[in-house]
């Protein structure tokens, strides 16, 4: 079938419902070229009677299409908001998946235009339902990160949904589309910095200090965070010193900073948490003390300390961070500590226990998995077998690439089954 | 609204507070007649009080918009109590909770939370004291000094009433022992998991 022109958009719906053929060869072969021919303004065009041509597609059965009025609409000024939301969200509802990753730029397109779309509408709140569910159609597995990740999360960013977000996020990333640029720094955007100023924050929070960086953080980066967090810095290693007055001190020089950083109410919040790390600390020297004593050892003061004190404590104990027991019957009250009751001999053990190998061992399947691939692929086996005949290689790296040498086609039970074909 | 009061009769509030999430889109975008958007966000968040979910509660109300926010009253005071839990004021929130006249939806739920509290108070109560006065422990729960003797006194505790003191029993929890044939094909798959790598 040679390419056909078509003028008008009831000549495009003739040839597409006449051709209903709905293998991605014959798409990507016969219906693509004459989409991509058209100019946009085409597809803003309505049919001769005066009908919206999306009304006579089916967006199954003809998504690459649907798609591209779509993406037209879309890329309009001012849209009919109310009439497209209603064709993005049958869209989204009902496309193919299979045929939509033959253009994943116009998806893209119309992911944004969704975004875009809902904040006309005034609530962005409507965009996330779509775009999980699509979202979850369109990859492969849950562990693609695909293009439309990152409007999913900053919708649910907006709108304040992290509950909604959490389940999209919790699966680890391992396969990457194609399209995405994925970005190993070079450069460090604000966004890292950022976040690495709430992370030192959480980090006291939770450890009473900032957990080191994983080694593979890019150095560009360290040294950056280095330059931009120095106020986190300097708390972070007065909160480690566990010294309140150097503390509230360090707070109050640097509360500007932090207000402007918008991470006012989580400073606060370590202010109230290096009592509790006190108290915890005192757990592991004493077996008894007075509330008065705890009050005055962590560095409470005014009258109703040991009344403060014991609530942080009755707090602890709830969560769990102590055990402990308080007695009012001695005058003022006296607390005992104890270790964990929790013996670590029940089932429950076990059964903690047990995801976390079931765990252990997804991650070491796929680790293999992903090995093996490393080993099959022509660059590995290009650069493999230029070091093994001494000559130079071709990015110029040197022969004592150990890391090079340690990864990929390492295992013993390397079987000629798997990997034998491409030797 | 049928949904959400057979969620709210069977008590199953996580799937109250699901059921929510999926319908807070869908009345954002199309009206909903069954339904007044000030009925649906008090149960939406007095839920995630329920599910002792604070922060997303405190999320869903920073996220709505002025006009849900000013038309109702009730909303208010639902946030309230969720505030006063927040910042731990249980003595606070018994207070909230007795003060204001709740509409007939939210009225079961909030003795539902109240009571919830309660046993919570209870538990950790036993757990963290070996005694207490009884006016604190009347703080705690939110009951007047007679209601505290007759409750304390179903769950065991001793009172001395020269000092004013009760002493908690603690809460021994029976530890689940138990080995099954699943263990064993857990541990078979591991075995042959070692084996194969």
């Amino acid at each position: 079938m040679p390419i056909q022109q078509v003028g008008t958009v009831d000549e495009l719906i003739e040839v597409l419902l006449n051709h209903s053929d709905d293998r991605a060869e014959f798409i990507v072969k016969h219906i693509l070229p004459i989409l991509r021919q058209l100019p946009q303004q085409f597809f803003l065009q309505s049919a001769a009677d005066n009908r919206d041509p999306l009304e006579r597609l089916d967006p199954f059965l003809y998504t690459v299409p649907y798609a591209y009025f779509l993406v037209a609409r879309c890329n309009v000024e001012r849209p009919d908001v109310t009439n497209l939301l209603t064709y993005i969200l049958e869209f989204l509802r009902s496309f193919d998946p299979n045929h939509i990753r033959l253009v994943p730029e116009k998806f893209l397109q119309i992911a944004q235009g969704l975004c875009r779309i809902a904040n006309l509408y005034g609530n962005n709140i409507i965009s996330i339902k779509p775009l999980t569910h699509a979202l979850q159609k369109y990859s492969p597995s849950a562990n693609h990160l695909t293009n439309l990740h990152q409007f999913l999360i900053k919708e649910c960013l907006l709108t304040k949904c992290y509950r909604q977000a959490l389940p999209i996020l919790d699966n680890d990333i391992t396969e990457i589309e194609t399209s995405v640029i994925s970005a190993p720094a070079i450069v460090t955007s604000q966004v890292q910095a950022e976040a690495y100023k709430k992370f030192s924050l959480v980090s006291l929070l939770l450890h009473g200090k900032i957990i080191p960086l994983p080694k593979y953080t890019a150095p560009v980066v360290l040294r950056s965070i280095k330059n931009q967090c120095q106020a986190y810095q300097d708390y972070a290693s007065a909160f480690e010193s566990l010294n309140v007055k150097r503390l509230r001190n360090e707070f109050n020089k640097c509360s500007e900073t932090f207000r402007k950083d918008g991470n006012f109410g989580l400073v606060k919040q370590t202010l109230d948490a290096i009592y509790r790390r006190k108290i915890q600390q005192l757990t592991q020297t004493y077996l008894t003390l007075s509330l008065v004593d705890i009050a005055d050892t962590i560095g409470l003061e005014g009258r109703e300390a040991p009344k403060v004190a014991e609530r942080y404590i009755l707090q602890m104990i709830e969560s769990r961070e102590i055990f402990a027991t308080i007695s009012h019957s001695d005058q003022g009250g006296m607390v005992s500590f104890h270790d964990d009751p929790d013996m670590y001999n029940t089932s429950n053990t076990i059964i903690k226990l047990e995801e976390q190998i079931a765990k252990a061992t997804k991650v070491s399947d796929r680790v293999i998995q992903t090995d093996r691939l490393i080993g099959c692929s022509r660059e590995y086996l290009v650069k493999s077998k230029n070091i093994a005949s001494g000559g130079v290689m071709p990015g110029g790296s040197h022969m004592d690439d150990q890391e090079f040498f340690a990864g990929g086609g390492g295992f013993d039970n390397f079987d000629a089954d798997d990997g034998g074909r491409f030797y | 609204m049928e949904a959400i009061k057979g969620h709210i009769a069977n008590r199953d509030y996580t799937g109250l507070v699901n059921f929510c999430e999926e319908l807070e889109p869908q009345l954002a975008l199309t009206q909903n007649n069954t339904i007044s958007l000030e009925d649906f966000y008090n149960t939406f968040l007095l839920g995630y009080l329920l599910e002792q979910d604070l922060p997303s509660a405190r999320f869903l109300w920073k996220r709505l918009g002025d006009n849900v926010k000013g038309n109702s009253k009730e909303l208010r005071s639902i946030w309230d109590v969720g505030v006063a839990l927040w910042q731990r004021d249980y003595d606070n929130t018994y207070k909230l909770i007795d003060s204001n006249t709740w509409s007939p939806v939210i009225a079961p739920l909030m003795e539902q939370l109240c009571e919830n509290l309660r046993e919570r108070m209870l538990a950790l109560l036993s757990e963290a004291y070996s005694s207490i006065t009884i006016d604190d422990v009347g703080r705690y729960l939110g009951l007047p000094r007679e209601k505290v003797l007759s409750v304390t006194d179903e769950r065991g505790w001793t009172v001395d009433l020269s000092t004013n003191m009760l002493q908690p029993k603690k809460i021994v929890q029976e530890a689940l022992q138990s080995t099954s044939l699943a263990n064993f094909s857990q541990l078979t798959d591991l075995v042959i998991h070692l084996e194969k790598s």
